[in-house]
């Protein structure tokens, strides 16, 4: 190493002292995310038109679409499958489905990482 | 009288304060290094809770040990690493124990540490813990000469091998810059202060010079084994050296506390200044520690016998020149 890196090293750690640290206290603080973050999927049920595109897209199976009635339809996203790779948003025409910056998703069962939404078949017009 | 003496010995300036200056000190560094680094740093009292936890813990000694090595070299640390903070300079030039060669009984004691750190590494039968002592040794052998050579140095601009008289010597010497050998003297002091304050880091196993127990492949070197109370005693001692040394420094280079006669608060005074001085060469010690990584140990012997001794000698060998020809 030159006394050149040396140099700059000392000069950094000197700008460092006298700047606020890059730490952040967890719980009540948060890192922010870029605009293009790619965290959970989050579905817009009043977009979705139950084509099951991202169904058949997804290499992990984790959305599921469901059939409960005549007009009604389960949605369900599998977190714990999810592996947030981005193809649903990527194939969905109708801008009905958004991977969201939000990345705590833990949770203690995981019968809870499914988000179910409930959608509704549109009638042909 | 007595009394009073005891109490010196025991408590303000002796081995109670010094051991709650050198946990003040090893907070500050660890603080400094960690807002140079951008973090934020450990609280206050960190350094003491980590020694009250680890004397809370059970000992544990690894088979085929030297039981009573592993049990006895941490009491000789702490107790050598004490011995030694009771020549500093903190509320007057003159230190607890003070004689002509002082300074030399000091770099003998600081030797005795350093060694001693062989046999703990060595006696605990584990391989990291006999290759961290190897490593601890050689740069102990490595950092010695520089430093006795660079405190010889000042020995020889204050004529004295007693640490209070250079202390006395070196605070006085700001005031008079008399004659033009004196001003000439800076080259060297400056030379020679660098020249200890690296080595300074190769005895408190720090930055450039941690191969002894190079976290990330030997584990923790020579202390791997150490467990509980043990390892306890040689964190302190270590927190102990760091103040022996940074307090040396800046006595011997920086001039202590001086004696200024400012009736009631000369005392006062005599100690706020020492805990300037000392602060600022706490401050160069977190700084190189912080923007150098570390060395290996063929690289960081190499740079000590390579460069750092001949400099010294260079140094020392400019001090006698500027006083027989410049007048100094």
């Amino acid at each position: 190493m030159s006394i050149t890196k040396y140099l700059v090293a000392g000069k950094t750690a000197l700008v460092n002292l006298f700047s606020k640290p890059n730490t952040v206290l967890f719980p009540n603080e948060m890192v922010e995310t870029s605009e293009d973050y790619r965290g959970t999927p989050v579905l817009v049920p009043e977009n979705c038109t139950l084509c099951k595109k991202c169904e058949r897209i997804c290499p992990t199976l984790a959305i599921k679409i469901e059939k409960l009635g005549d007009v009604e339809h389960q949605f369900i996203i599998d977190l714990g499958r999810c592996c947030y790779c981005g193809e649903c948003e990527a194939v969905c025409n109708f801008d009905s489905i958004h991977l969201q910056n939000v990345w705590m998703t833990a949770e203690m069962d995981r019968e809870k990482l499914k988000r179910i939404s409930t959608v509704y078949k549109r009638r042909k017009k | 009288m007595m009394i009073l003496r005891i109490l010196e010995f025991f408590i303000f300036p002796g081995a109670l304060f010094a051991i709650v200056l050198s946990v003040i000190l090893m907070w500050l560094v660890r603080k400094l290094a960690a807002r140079m680094e951008n973090r934020v740093g450990p609280p206050f009292l960190q350094p003491l809770y980590d020694f009250a936890k680890l004397l809370a813990k059970e000992r544990v000694y690894p088979e085929k040990s030297m039981r009573l090595v592993l049990w006895l070299i941490p009491i000789l640390q702490f107790s050598v690493a004490l011995t030694m903070s009771l020549f500093l300079p903190i509320i007057s030039p003159e230190g607890l124990i003070s004689f002509d060669g002082d300074l030399f009984f000091f770099l003998f004691l600081l030797g005795i540490h350093g060694s001693s750190a062989f046999f703990l590494g060595w006696m605990s039968n584990n391989p990291y813990g006999g290759s961290g002592s190897g490593r601890a040794v050689l740069i102990e052998l490595s950092f010695e000469i520089p430093l006795s050579l660079s405190l010889a140095g000042i020995a020889n601009v204050a004529r004295s091998m007693r640490i209070s008289e250079i202390t006395l010597y070196m605070a006085g010497v700001f005031f008079t810059f008399g004659s033009f050998g004196k001003i000439l003297l800076i080259i060297p002091w400056s030379l020679l202060l660098i020249i200890s304050l690296i080595s300074t880091l190769g005895a408190l196993e720090y930055n450039p010079f941690s191969a002894g127990h190079a976290e990330t492949e030997i584990v923790a070197g020579w202390m791997t084994e150490l467990t509980g109370p043990d390892l306890a005693l040689v964190k302190m001692s270590e927190f102990l050296n760091l103040t022996n040394l940074s307090v040396l420094i800046a006595a011997l280079f920086l001039g202590g506390p001086p004696v200024y006669e400012i009736g009631l608060y000369t005392r006062f005074v005599t100690f706020l200044v020492f805990l300037v001085k000392t602060l600022l060469v706490v401050f160069a010690l977190a700084f190189i520690k912080t923007i150098s990584s570390r060395l290996r140990v063929d690289q960081s012997t190499e740079g000590m016998w390579k460069y750092l001794l001949p400099l010294a000698l260079g140094g020392v060998i400019l001090i006698l020149l500027i006083q027989q020809y410049g007048g100094a």
